[in-house]
């Protein structure tokens, strides 16, 4: 047993992923560059000690995710697990998988909630950005038949240059689907997302059209309908709580084992994460290096360091500042008190001028 | 001016007579490792202090608005003509969060 660091609380929020494998190919996949193959993820009873220990560690709830995570078919075996310790599970889908079959499985598993991501609300845009044909229709049927099984249903709608002019049609879908809650997530710009920013980003007046519709949606909409708007960083004056503070309340486990404060948090090419087939979930929670460098403020460098606004953003986004600062524990530079908030200001002018960029699509 | 028509849905509108029950998929428990009571739900996880807790536990979907006001007027020693508007304001609140609806 290793010693516990007592000034570090417990996790309440798990994010599983569970393969990289998937149908869609999108250019803003929240996944590395570098993929995992099938034969590197770990088997059905790793991750279910890894359930287990989440559980016993504290972990409330589970995203359960991927790539694709209908492509294990040993999803249901993890939900039945996780329900039995008394944790949430919310599946993150494409919803171009699962038949009612497999969705009535899942329920009957225990499944507490499903979010189905649409790329767009028509088969071009979906086809687009997912390069995947004819995904309307199976992500319609998914969406429906979760609500038939009593599921409440979230609508994830990543937003970018190719469909900000959709965002009335996303609220109305996500009306027509029944759905509990809709995000209209404007793509954050790490990954393969930063690959294709100039490919993505929209500019700065359909942000601010978006922002308007939003906002009146929001309120037209209260107790009917609950939109999450992430805003876009590039444009933004103080940036994003991320993560709710690094290693605060919630860790990641990619499909290889390896465990992460964040998603993104291998761009960090300063920092060594370790594995769950070598040490306990519960000992890289409290003495993983990657997880205790950003740990409350005492990392923090000026202007976060003095900043009244440190305990509500954590400095923002640790990635973020890597990727264009160069420095991961530098003041994130979506925030106007950064030094180098001129960059992603420029960054953001730059990409929306390459009109013509390619996509660049996610592939193993 | 509202721009979005409700649709499918309508909100919940607590009034006296609303019998309020969680929402599907909405748990109140009590977490043992934190010794305290917990809400989890769609994508949020949610710590009610003591007062908010009371209430909770009387959102059955057996009681009406009034009958969980009287319950809490007694356990609080408070009249219930002083408790009744923010009792109705925090249900109402976690109604239009949809973490509370109308039992039928």
């Amino acid at each position: 047993m290793s010693e516990e660091n007592n000034t570090v609380g417990l996790p309440v929020g798990m994010l599983a992923e569970l393969t990289h494998r998937c149908p869609l190919q999108c250019p803003y996949c929240s996944n590395p560059q570098q993929l995992l193959k099938a034969s590197q993820e770990l088997t059905t009873d790793e991750w279910l000690k890894v359930f287990e220990d989440a559980a016993d560690l504290g972990v409330l709830q589970v995203h359960l995710s991927g790539g694709e995570p209908t492509l294990r078919p040993d999803l249901e075996a993890m939900i039945k697990l996780l329900n039995s310790k008394g944790v949430y599970t919310n599946l993150i889908t494409t919803g171009v998988t699962t038949d009612d079959k497999k969705l009535e499985a899942l329920a009957e598993a225990g499944l507490q909630h499903v979010q189905v991501s649409f790329q767009g609300v028509d088969n071009e845009t979906i086809q687009l950005i997912g390069n995947y044909k004819n995904g309307l229709e199976k992500k319609l049927a998914t969406a429906k038949k979760v609500r038939e099984l009593g599921i409440p249903l979230t609508i994830n709608a990543p937003i970018h240059r190719h469909n900000i002019d959709q965002v009335e049609d996303f609220i109305e879908l996500a009306q027509k689907l029944d759905a509990d809650r809709l995000e209209i997530a404007n793509v954050q710009y790490y990954g393969w997302a930063y690959l294709n920013r100039s490919a993505l980003m929209p500019d700065r007046d359909k942000v601010d059209r978006q922002v308007e519709i939003v906002e009146q949606a929001q309120k037209d909409l209260t107790g009917i309908l609950t939109i999450d708007f992430v805003t876009p960083d590039y444009y933004a004056d103080y940036p994003k709580p991320c993560m709710g503070g690094w290693a605060n309340d919630a860790f990641v486990i990619v499909p290889n084992g390896e465990m992460l404060p964040c998603h993104a948090a291998q761009t960090i090419k300063s920092l060594d994460f370790e594995n769950v087939r070598s040490k306990s979930v519960s000992d890289i929670w409290y003495n993983s290096s990657a997880f205790n460098a950003y740990r409350g403020t005492d990392w923090m460098q000026e202007p976060c360091r003095s900043c009244p606004r440190k305990e509500l953003d954590h400095g923002g986004c640790r990635c973020q500042a890597f990727a264009i600062v160069g420095d991961a524990a530098a003041t994130d530079p979506a925030c106007m008190l950064s030094p180098h908030h001129a960059r992603i200001g420029e960054l953001a002018v730059e990409s929306v001028a390459e009109k013509d960029a390619d996509l660049v699509y996610r592939r193993i | 001016m509202s721009r979005f028509h409700a649709g499918l849905r309508q909100r919940l509108l607590i009034s006296d007579e609303t019998k309020p029950r969680f929402a599907d998929h909405v748990h109140l428990s009590f977490n043992e490792l934190r010794q305290a009571w917990v809400v989890l739900g769609p994508e949020h996880i949610y710590w009610p202090d003591e007062t908010s807790v009371s209430i909770l536990q009387k959102c059955t979907g057996s009681d009406t608005v009034s009958d969980i006001v009287a319950s809490l007027a007694e356990e609080y020693e408070a009249p219930a003509s002083e408790i009744a508007p923010d009792v109705q304001e925090f249900i109402q609140t976690w109604a239009d969060n949809q973490l509370i609806v109308e039992a039928l």
